[in-house]
């Protein structure tokens, strides 16, 4: 890459020589190097997606930005600022489910906003706008327990967006959804990140989905994850599921599942 | 509407059987009482209206006496139980220093310590409600430590992430709500020994309550006042449950259970 990372203009996320080892005191196999020499950034108000083989430390990367663990070397600068703990300017929608059961959807939507101490008219206003952004009207008051994972997974992005995070972080966040209602999902992300521009940074083990959501893709190589490539994904901003369809997509589809292929194999 | 209609045949038959369910067992009680000496088996009517006569007096006194003890013990073993609990899991140190000791009592049969403390406090009411205290702390102190222990570690990530930044605020808004179904079982459990418990510590040395209705009546060989008085327990066992129930369906509204 000749781009010098931070210098560049509206750059947000800059990840800089990072190392993580997993210290392996009590475990059989000894220490565990999860990544090394981790070194990109992420652009203002783009989403990057992050995809590799499973085990090479696609989510241990997003947990770092999240700063909910710490790096063993390097740095993580958002903002220029470097990351020293979980913050809610970097909201993570989780691979779990993480929608807080004893809370209800209304509940779920403004907790971050109550910590925040929003007054609880603005939070009035900011929930209904949200969860008519992910289509949850008439639940407001139902408790998770009612939901199908997919209304689940959109209360966790609804809870996560009305915070209004610098940088949103999501962790295979349709890895549990079927096929039909993960592409309701994929569009719709793509919807309210045309609404309401964040900066999105997205792990997934899907090419097809990495692809269709994201301007450029972080592709990590096999344990211990290194940056392997990043690929330019050449589609306009404006998606929609016929997109998946085209020879274009389907070629780089086949490039980048060669490349990954290659590495779960060896 | 036919669904309906179905539903509600259902749930009368259900009734009707476990209505006679329980007239029949009376009904053979009072059947196998005609063959047997009354020092075994006293038929329900004697139970019931001659042990109401003769105790009458001492009735509510020792019902009072009873449930004071058991619901005294039990809210103070309980409330301990439950703070020890989140302090352990709030402080490593906390924890370190009480798990050992901990472990150390959970196995003592708690009926089996009453000698010792009656000893050491004398035949007083402190004995007695201690008794309880200390079975009904260990009890919510382990329970309260599973409960915490099984929080999906993703609610607190999501937590800190969304701004919940110290360890207060994370006990607040994700431990203690999201354990609340677990620690009513415990309270639950912790009842049902309560009751128990002042079972045992009534039968030694009491002058009042429930557990001394049915020592005493053993002592004259009375077999009405014994099962009088299991009765009596049985029917504060059973009231004490319903107010457990009342607010188990109140905090416990998102969970999955209630289906039952």
């Amino acid at each position: 890459m000749s781009r010098n990372p931070g210098t560049e203009l509206g750059t947000k996320i800059v990840i800089r020589d990072v190392d993580l080892v997993y210290q392996g005191r009590n475990s059989e196999y000894g220490d565990v190097i999860a990544l090394k020499d981790i070194n990109f950034s992420v652009y203002e108000n783009e989403i990057v997606t992050v995809v590799g083989p499973s085990g090479c430390g696609k989510t241990t990367l997003l947990f770092l930005v999240a700063g909910l663990l710490k790096p063993t070397r390097g740095e993580i600068l958002v903002d220029e600022e470097k990351v020293t703990g979980p913050s809610s300017q970097r909201v993570v929608v989780f691979q779990e489910d993480a929608v807080f059961a004893w809370l209800t959807v209304t509940g779920n939507l403004e907790y971050g906003l109550k910590l925040k101490g929003v007054s609880s008219s603005k939070r009035k206003e900011i929930v209904s706008h949200y969860i008519k952004l992910v289509g949850l009207e008439g639940f407001e008051s139902a408790y998770p327990k009612e939901l199908s994972g997919g209304m689940k997974k959109r209360v966790d992005i609804a809870r996560c967006y009305a915070i209004n995070p610098n940088v949103l972080l999501m962790d295979e966040p349709f890895g549990s959804l079927d096929v039909i209602t993960k592409e309701r999902m994929q569009m719709e992300l793509l919807r309210i990140w045309r609404t309401e521009r964040k900066t999105v940074c997205f792990v997934t083990h899907d090419i097809e989905e990495a692809l269709f959501i994201s301007q450029r893709i972080v592709i990590l190589s096999n344990r211990p994850g290194k940056v392997k490539r990043i690929v330019k994904v050449p589609f306009k901003e404006d998606r929609d599921l016929s997109l998946k369809t085209s020879d274009k997509f389907q070629d780089l589809r086949k490039e980048l599942w060669y490349e990954i292929s290659e590495e779960v194999i060896s | 509407m036919i669904n309906l209609k179905r539903f509600k045949h259902i749930m009368s038959l259900r009734q009707i059987l476990g209505f006679s369910s329980i007239i029949s067992a009376v009904l053979l009680w009072y059947i196998v009482s005609m063959f047997v000496s009354p020092l075994f088996v006293p038929s329900p009517k004697e139970v019931f209206f001659g042990s109401y006569d003769l105790y009458k007096e001492i009735l509510m006194t020792s019902i009072l006496y009873t449930f004071f003890r058991v619901v005294t013990g039990f809210l103070i073993g309980s409330a301990l139980g439950i703070l020890v609990g989140v302090a352990m899991s709030w402080n490593r140190f906390i924890q370190w220093i009480l798990d050992p000791i901990i472990e150390l009592i959970r196995p003592i049969p708690v009926i089996a310590l009453i000698p010792l403390f009656i000893l050491w406090i004398g035949l007083g009411e402190t004995s007695r409600i201690i008794i309880i205290v200390f079975a009904s702390f260990v009890v919510l102190v382990i329970n309260t430590r599973e409960a915490i222990k099984n929080v999906p570690g993703v609610y607190i990530n999501a937590a800190r992430t969304l701004g919940a930044s110290t360890k207060a605020r994370i006990f607040r808004t994700v431990i203690i709500p999201a354990i609340t179904p677990e620690i009513i079982v415990g309270i639950r459990i912790a009842a049902a020994a309560s009751f128990d418990l002042a079972a045992a510590a009534e039968f030694i040395g009491a002058q009042r309550g429930l557990g001394y209705i049915i020592i005493s009546a053993k002592r004259f060989l009375y077999t009405n006042g014994i099962v009088f008085g299991i009765f009596l327990f049985t029917l504060l066992a059973w009231f004490a449950n319903i107010i457990i129930r009342y607010f188990d369906k109140h905090v416990n509204i998102w969970t999955e259970r209630g289906k039952d």
